[in-house]
């Protein structure tokens, strides 16, 4: 078994290394198929033109029988798929146009595939990084027993109070509204219009920010 | 030319083994050896022969080189390598296996 695999290897390595060798060889195996058959119909008492006729035609196609025989070879699927590639680069030298904007397209279509991918990353799989220890950090939320589905995280006052005096919940506990609030900067008609979230003392020692300029609200 | 039969499925190979069998033959000599030892039931026309012989000779049951024929014109000589010889025996056993099978079902009353 093991000298079969060797011996196809082998031969697969000769029709993809020596291909034109190997096909020139098949070529020559035909044109002696061709001469002796020849030559026997020359014995059978034919002309010389009507005899290699007549062996042509017994033949058949030449060509074919060469494909049919190719196809038998190992290695040739490779080989054949190599040739394939080289001829599509060649007719893709031949139009440049078409080449520049097959290149474009891909180009275009895979920046644009990169730079969403980037931007998903960082948004939605990756920790924020001004946030210190973010694995540490959970949000809290109840839910009613035997999986109904039905929970809630928000929490009223008392729960909060509660839950932020017993260390053994959590080193610090913070809260925070799920709805921003817009609020009014400034006086009169210079007043702007900004978003804003109303926290509790906590929530930036919490998650670990530091103020740019400043410093944030304590709790008093 | 009428009494020619299609070949089956699988007995171009064996008759290829069986046609190299006592000596070694280039691949108008393997067709004619096969319709004389088929008594002219099989033609083996070059659209199958070639295939089969280059695919037996990866296989590595054939052999081939080059040497010079009857009429002094070079050509690709097939012989059985010690392989293609142990196929030969085997494939021969499975084929009398199955026409005894055969004739015995189809014999049978």
């Amino acid at each position: 078994m093991s000298m079969r695999l060797w011996h196809r290897l082998r031969s697969a390595w000769a029709n993809l290394v020596h291909h034109d060798h190997v096909d020139a060889s098949l070529d020559d195996e035909l044109g002696a198929y061709a001469d002796l058959l020849t030559a026997e119909y020359e014995r059978r008492g034919y002309t010389p033109i009507d005899a290699r006729r007549a062996a042509l035609v017994e033949i058949g196609g030449v060509t074919q029988v060469k494909e049919s025989t190719r196809d038998a070879w190992s290695g040739d699927a490779f080989a054949s798929s190599f040739r394939e590639l080289r001829y599509t680069w060649r007719s893709l030298r031949r139009s440049p146009g078409f080449l520049v904007t097959v290149v474009l397209i891909f180009a275009l279509g895979i920046g644009a595939n990169a730079t969403i991918f980037g931007v998903i990353d960082q948004l939605l799989f990756q920790p924020p990084r001004h946030v210190t220890a973010p694995e540490r950090i959970a949000m809290l939320s109840t839910s009613m027993p035997e999986g109904s589905g039905i929970g809630q995280q928000s929490f009223n006052y008392p729960v909060y109070r509660l839950l932020k005096s017993d260390l053994r919940v959590a080193e610090e506990v913070a809260i925070a509204p799920w709805a921003t609030l817009d609020l009014p900067l400034g006086r009169g008609t210079g007043a702007a219009l900004v978003r804003g979230l109303p926290v509790s003392a906590s929530y930036f020692p919490l998650l670990g920010v530091r103020s740019e300029r400043g410093r944030f609200f304590s709790a008093d | 030319m009428s009494n020619q039969t299609p070949l089956l499925q699988g007995t171009l190979d064996l008759l290829i083994l069986k046609a190299l069998s006592l000596q070694p033959l280039h691949g108008l000599g393997v067709s004619r050896r096969i319709e004389q030892i088929s008594k002219g039931v099989y033609v083996v026309r070059p659209g199958s022969l070639f295939p089969a012989l280059h695919r037996l000779e990866e296989q590595g049951w054939l052999a081939a080189s080059w040497g010079d024929s009857e009429n002094n014109r070079r050509a690709k000589f097939y012989r059985l390598t010690a392989a293609g010889r142990r196929q030969l025996n085997t494939e021969t056993k499975e084929w009398l296996r199955v026409s005894d099978a055969m004739r015995a079902a189809l014999e049978s009353t």
